[in-house]
């Protein structure tokens, strides 16, 4: 390198002159300086936003955190705490909090703060957002000097904005339930909330409760406050319902009112109210009427209602004990529409359930418990003192049937299951019930019912009273009917009566009815007859039918064995008097299962009936004999009846008779005479056909079949082709005689007769 | 870049950050919602949560990390910049500097992490993660002395000394 030890006298270059620059900065000392701006700059706004400090004063102040906790200020964040700590005789926390600048007005003398704490009860959960953020403290904004230091709140004010809620006091005698935060509804909506549970001077509980600012113009001062259950369950007959008026009501309840419709002033601040147990309480608001009963059993304040036609209008407010008159008192509040049916003279009865084995009257109070039922007077004064009756359901309701219901007696031979209660029916329709069974003075039992005043008129004399089983069975070809009655009707059976005849004269109380044991025999009403028959296989008394055409016109009433037959009690309905003339012709039909075929197959199911076919004779009789037949078919068709004698053939009942091939009329019956030298065959010949039968008519077994093959003359019998009863053949001359008459004796000729017929016309 | 303007930009970067130093540490990088709890999070006071909650290894890294090594990485280069032009120490100054670079590369941990907690820490209402401020001046610091040491390169040290290194 250079050495300095000798300097060159002339450097060699001067080189270039290069004019002296001031030092230049580089620009990238900008970047300190805009560090220190920006650093600067935020310091500058964190300061500018900071308001004034505040102290607030609290006994407590759980979760509040230096450098964590905020004042919350309508929702925003106005401030935060800054330091926490102990006063000096460490009775309480003194919270140093740094308001916002823009919220530096509410460090005013009358602001109040307090910690607000989640709290999360059944009936809403509030300071959620403390859950999440952690407690915070809160301010209400008030007026007053510019101050510093506070004293904060124990706990959130009544109203925690500034603009004001209406707070009423309610006063109870139970509370219990009910406590800070249940709602306050009106019209369903929560429209407030109650604040504070207290005490007032006179010992008596008593609620505050704010009402919204923009929903106090619906407290009026005639409003009526009631709690709503949390959950209120209603059993009643027609099933049972559970009400939920919300989740949050669930279990805390909640309270309503309302004005029912009578709106009075606009309530003020610290008006008091009475709030009643339930909406019914608070309905049943405008005059106490007393009541005095012997027994005061079943009747619950707040409870029993008083019913008017079965619907609620009044509740017995308290009850009490007047041992000098040896009677409980029932003060009852009336809903103050129906105040005015308070006449002197009207009734009140208690009616409570009762169960027994006979059955269970006042079946509703069992669920709803015993209520006192109000029958208005007609009197014109009002009364406010009464004396109540304490009946049983049945004692009222025969009370009840002196007033407006029919009550007759029936008599009877025996009553199984029909209690007392059991429903009346009139064409399936309950038309009363029975109040009593006893036994008449021959001791026979004696049912006393009651029929409604509607039905009054249904019941006439003449009508006819039968029981309801509890269920009945019938069976018929191909069908099997089960009919059950009613439940009620199941257990306790039941009476119906209904009219078969004519109309009679309306009854009365004095009249008594016989009682059936059943529809058929209640509907047979004409004057009984009298069958006998040889044998009375498979007849019942109150069930056989008495048939006439297929249809069932009648039934067996009773059945006895008397001289070695059976005698049968049989009854006809009405319109049916033809089948007593006499002559007429009664048969059992009862099933027969032979080689010759299946009859009467029906009466296997429905079992044997009597069929009826009426005489011609004159006049009527009351006593017949019977046959007893396995042929429905015989009987049901009427004919013009003739006999045929021959000494001996094989037609047997049943076989047909034809006219030129078509056939007119069967054989009936078979039989030998008298003597024992011929046999007779009835037959019938239909009667659309009986002008065939002519007195020179001719019969002939027309059972065998000739054939001619040359000069051999073939017989062949063919009953097997021709039915296997045989076969008659009737015809007639062309000269054709008078008509026959019936029952006339016609001679059954072996051989066919064409030709001796033919001679006639020769 | 002349050698100057080099020096220049470090001794500009190097004080840059020696000022967003303070607000970094001052200030909460991040709020943390955990549970309801509401916590404004330092860089310092990250490190006490994390060494309450036991994590002391992590907390240590983090400590190193984000405390130690920025503040190291800011006075060493001062030191650099200060004794720069001059013969002092020169071996030394090289090889820290050496040191240094090898650790800036570990800087941005801090940063990394923040971020992802952000991203991952939104839980709702149980707990979530927001950046605040803070974290911004903790980037700028670091960006700062990355740069810085990015800028000065080891040759300086040597090239500008006025007085010859070897006599």
């Amino acid at each position: 390198m250079i050495s300095d030890s000798e300097p060159d006298p002339i450097p060699p270059d001067y080189g270039k002159v290069v004019k002296a620059r001031r030092a230049r900065i580089s620009w990238a000392w900008l970047f300190p300086v805009l560090a220190a701006s920006a650093a600067a700059w935020l310091f500058w706004t964190n300061w500018k936003g900071q308001g004034p400090e505040i102290q607030i004063y609290f006994a407590d102040a759980p979760g509040i955190h230096a450098g964590k906790s905020l004042l919350i200020y309508r929702g925003v964040t106005a401030g935060h705490v800054t330091r926490v700590s102990l006063n000096d005789p460490l009775d309480g926390v003194i919270v140093t909090v740094r308001l916002n600048a823009f919220a530096a007005g509410l460090g005013r003398a009358e602001s109040a703060f307090w910690i607000d704490q989640p709290v999360i009860s059944l009936d809403e959960i509030t300071g959620l957002e403390s859950l999440i953020q952690g407690n915070s403290i809160h301010a209400r904004l008030g007026g007053g000097e510019v101050a510093t230091k506070f004293t904060g709140l124990s706990e959130a004010p009544l109203s925690p904005l500034d603009t004001p809620s209406l707070l009423i006091q309610l006063r109870a005698a139970s509370i219990d339930f009910l406590d800070r935060g249940t709602p306050i509804y009106h019209g369903g909506v929560t429209v407030g909330v109650v604040r504070e549970k207290s005490l007032d001077s006179s010992g008596d509980a008593l609620l505050l409760v704010a009402i919204d600012h923009q929903h106090k113009g619906f407290v009026r001062t005639t409003s009526k406050f009631w709690i709503v259950p949390a959950t209120s369950l209603k059993i009643s007959s027609t099933g049972a319902t559970i009400d939920i008026a919300s989740l949050s009501a669930l279990v805390q309840g909640g309270i309503a009112f309302d004005e029912f419709g009578s709106p009075g002033e606009p309530s003020k601040d610290q008006d008091r109210f009475l709030l009643a147990p339930n909406e019914f309480a608070a309905r049943a608001d405008s005059s106490a009427i007393t009541i005095s009963f012997d027994d005061g059993r079943g009747i619950v304040p707040g409870q029993t209602v008083l019913t008017y036609l079965g619907q609620p209008i009044g509740l017995v407010d308290r009850v009490q004990v007047e041992p000098g008159n040896k009677t409980v008192d029932a003060i009852v509040k009336l809903q103050a529409a129906f105040a005015d049916l308070a006449k002197s003279d009207s009734i009140f009865t208690v009616v409570s359930p009762r169960i027994s084995l006979d059955g269970i009257s006042g079946l509703d109070t069992l669920v709803s418990g015993a209520y006192i039922a109000f029958e208005p007077g007609s009197s014109e004064a009002l009364a406010d003192h009464f004396i109540g009756r304490s009946e049983s359901d049945e004692e009222w309701a025969r009370a009840d049937a002196a007033r407006d219901g029919l009550q007759v007696r029936l008599s009877a031979e025996d009553l199984p299951t029909i209690s007392e209660g059991a429903p009346v029916f009139y064409r399936g329709l309950v038309a009363g019930r029975v109040l009593k069974k006893l036994l008449d003075e021959n001791d026979r039992p004696i049912l006393e019912i009651l029929v409604n005043r509607e039905f009054r008129d249904a019941l006439r004399t003449n009508s006819r009273f039968w029981r309801v089983p509890a269920t009945s069975i019938s069976a018929g070809p191909g069908v099997l009917d089960v009919e059950i009655e009613g439940l009620v009707a199941l257990i306790q059976g039941g009476v119906t009566f209904d009219l078969f005849d004519q109309p009679g004269i309306p009854a009365t109380e004095a009249d008594i009815f016989q009682l059936y044991n059943n529809q058929p025999l209640a509907a047979a009403t004409s004057t009984p007859v009298n069958i006998s028959f040889k044998f009375g296989r498979g007849l019942l008394a109150g069930k056989s039918e008495l048939r006439y055409l297929g249809v069932p016109v009648g039934v067996v009433e009773q059945i006895y064995p008397k001289d070695g037959a059976v005698e049968v009690v049989a009854r006809f309905r009405s319109g049916h008097d033809q089948l007593r003339r006499k002559g007429t012709t009664f048969a059992i039909v009862e099933p027969v299962i032979s080689l010759q075929g299946v009859t009467g197959i029906e009466t296997l199911l429905s079992g044997v009936y009597i069929q009826c076919i009426p005489g011609k004779g004159d006049g009527y009789a009351n006593s017949f004999v019977g046959v007893t037949t396995s042929d429905s078919q015989i009987l049901q068709e009427e004919g013009f009846e003739l006999q045929l004698t021959t000494a001996e053939t094989r037609i047997q009942p049943g076989a047909q008779i034809v006219y030129r091939s078509t056939e007119v009329g069967e054989v009936t019956g078979k039989s030998i005479s008298d003597d024992g030298q011929r046999v007779i065959l009835d037959i019938r010949i239909d009667t659309e056909y009986q002008h065939l039968v002519r007195d020179n008519s001719r019969f002939w077994d027309a059972s065998t079949l000739e054939a001619s093959i040359g000069f051999i003359k073939l017989k062949i019998k063919t009953g097997a082709l021709l039915g296997p009863a045989g076969r008659i053949a009737l015809a007639s001359p062309e000269m054709a005689g008078g008509q026959a008459a019936e029952g006339s004796i016609f001679e059954l000729y072996n051989t066919p007769q064409e030709k001796a017929l033919r001679r006639f016309r020769d | 870049m002349t050698d100057q303007t080099r020096v220049d930009m470090a001794r500009a970067l190097v004080l840059s950050g020696i000022i967003l130093y303070i607000p970094a540490n001052i200030l909460p990088v991040m709020t943390m919602t955990v549970t309801g709890e509401v916590e404004a999070l330092t860089v310092m006071g990250g490190v006490e949560e994390l060494y309450d909650s036991g994590l002391w290894p992590v907390a240590a890294i983090v400590f190193l990390a984000s405390i130690v090594v920025p503040f190291l990485k800011l006075t060493c280069m001062t030191w650099i910049l200060f004794l720069h032009s001059t013969g002092h120490h020169q071996r030394l100054r090289t090889k820290m500097f050496r040191i240094l670079r090898q650790i800036g590369t570990w800087s941005m941990v801090d940063i990394f992490l923040l971020a992802v907690l952000t991203a991952v820490g939104q839980l709702g209402v149980l707990a979530s993660v927001r950046a605040e401020i803070g974290g911004v001046f903790f980037t700028a610091v670091l960006l700062c002395s990355l740069f810085a040491s990015d800028v000065y390169k080891p040759e300086l040290i040597w090239r500008s000394a006025r007085v010859p290194a070897i006599p």
